[in-house]
């Protein structure tokens, strides 16, 4: 999905934000309108109060705005203000207490990487909204290290590619921290809500 | 294609992140293998908790108004994560240093008033006895109250050297 966005409208976007350099307001009107939705969406999967969304994209776009001329249009104008809009996240949740470094990829937060925490999809019988409300609360209570990108992947459908671009790591750590974050989701999914557990007694 | 080979490729399977060729390899294993393919369906299963939640809708004029913002020169929230303190030195201009310097010469002078008043009020110490305590904490007490009026008007004279200070400029 990221990655079609990418590809139909990188030439319109840095055309944009040349305009918008060069001091036309509403070129920078027209970007904010293009992907408020998306970050909106985003942060979404981070605060469930539509005020903080609202502050979060807000804050995102004004920084995009301020550092408009550091964008060297090397990468597409979105995964860059993905870029900005991750960081305004992880300072937002610092200030809510949250601590975006707590979790280095110790082994042993997140169990053994041999632990075969099974699980099963959804029941049937539960709403969406429920389905949602169970994940979103067992993201609140991990690492974000491991939540950033497990939005990033499953949410949002992010190629690996992208998910390094916009984080600055490597594709290999990208897996390494999907496959922790995953371990770590079953895990706490099967803690919390054992009625989900497949297999666990076999 | 054996287990120890397929294991580490079963995430990048079910994410769609192998190309072609290696998918090709692999799917044979996970046909023939239970345990590998058991894990691509734990891998799999894993999707169906993440789904679309309820939007929050964008406000009406929201692009209008963060672009009119950021026009304006907003950079965004820069809050730091614990309050600041105001530093002295962000106001250390030449109005505030006066009354610092005013408040500290006011603290020492009551510092050696008390100390010159409180030795002429206090009684030697072979006068001193048990009834007299009640007119010693009379007397504490009306020190306190001196002292009292002369930091007030200590400050008062501040304010009106800082006042003239500024005026002076």
């Amino acid at each position: 999905m990221a990655l079609k966005l990418v590809q139909e409208a990188p030439l319109q976007d840095a055309d944009l934000v040349r305009e918008a350099i060069a001091g036309n307001p509403l070129s920078f009107q027209l970007l904010v309108e293009r992907y408020q939705g998306r970050l909106f969406a985003l942060a979404r999967h981070y605060t469930s109060s539509p005020v903080e969304v609202e502050d979060i994209v807000q804050d995102t776009f004004l920084k995009a705005y301020s550092r408009l001329d550091t964008f060297q249009h090397q990468s597409a104008f979105y995964t860059w203000l993905y870029r900005i809009a991750t960081n305004t996240v992880l300072d937002f949740l610092k200030r809510r207490g949250r601590c975006p470094v707590q979790a280095v990829e110790d082994p042993e937060l997140v169990g053994s990487p041999e632990t075969d925490h099974r699980i099963v999809r959804p029941d049937a019988r539960l709403e969406r909204q429920e389905v949602a409300e169970i994940t979103h609360a067992i993201l609140d209570g991990m690492p974000e290290i491991f939540r950033t990108v497990l939005v990033m992947r499953e949410f949002e459908e992010m190629a690996y590619q992208e998910i390094a671009d916009v984080l600055d790591i490597s594709i290999g750590t990208v897996e390494s921290r999907l496959f922790r974050a995953r371990a770590r989701f079953k895990e706490k999914l099967v803690t919390q809500y054992p009625e989900f557990a497949q297999g666990m007694n076999e | 294609m054996n287990c120890e080979h397929a294991r580490p490729l079963v995430p990048l399977y079910v994410d769609g992140e192998l190309t072609s060729v290696q998918s090709a390899e692999l799917r044979p294993h996970l046909l023939s293998c239970p345990a590998c393919r058991s894990l691509a369906q734990g891998e799999q299963s894993i999707h169906a908790w993440f789904v679309p939640t309820a939007e929050v809708p964008v406000p009406v004029g929201f692009a209008a108004h963060v672009a009119r913002r950021a026009v304006a020169g907003d950079t965004g929230s820069t809050r730091p994560s614990v309050p600041l303190e105001p530093s002295v030195h962000e106001h250390s201009g030449p109005t505030m240093q006066f009354v610092l310097h005013a408040l500290a010469v006011a603290a020492i002078a009551l510092v050696v008033i008390s100390i010159s008043m409180r030795r002429l009020d206090q009684p030697a110490a072979e006068e001193l006895k048990a009834h007299e305590s009640q007119a010693l904490d009379a007397s504490l007490f009306a020190l306190d109250q001196i002292n009292r009026e002369e930091l007030r008007a200590a400050k008062t004279f501040g304010s009106t050297g800082a006042r003239e200070g500024s005026s002076g400029r």
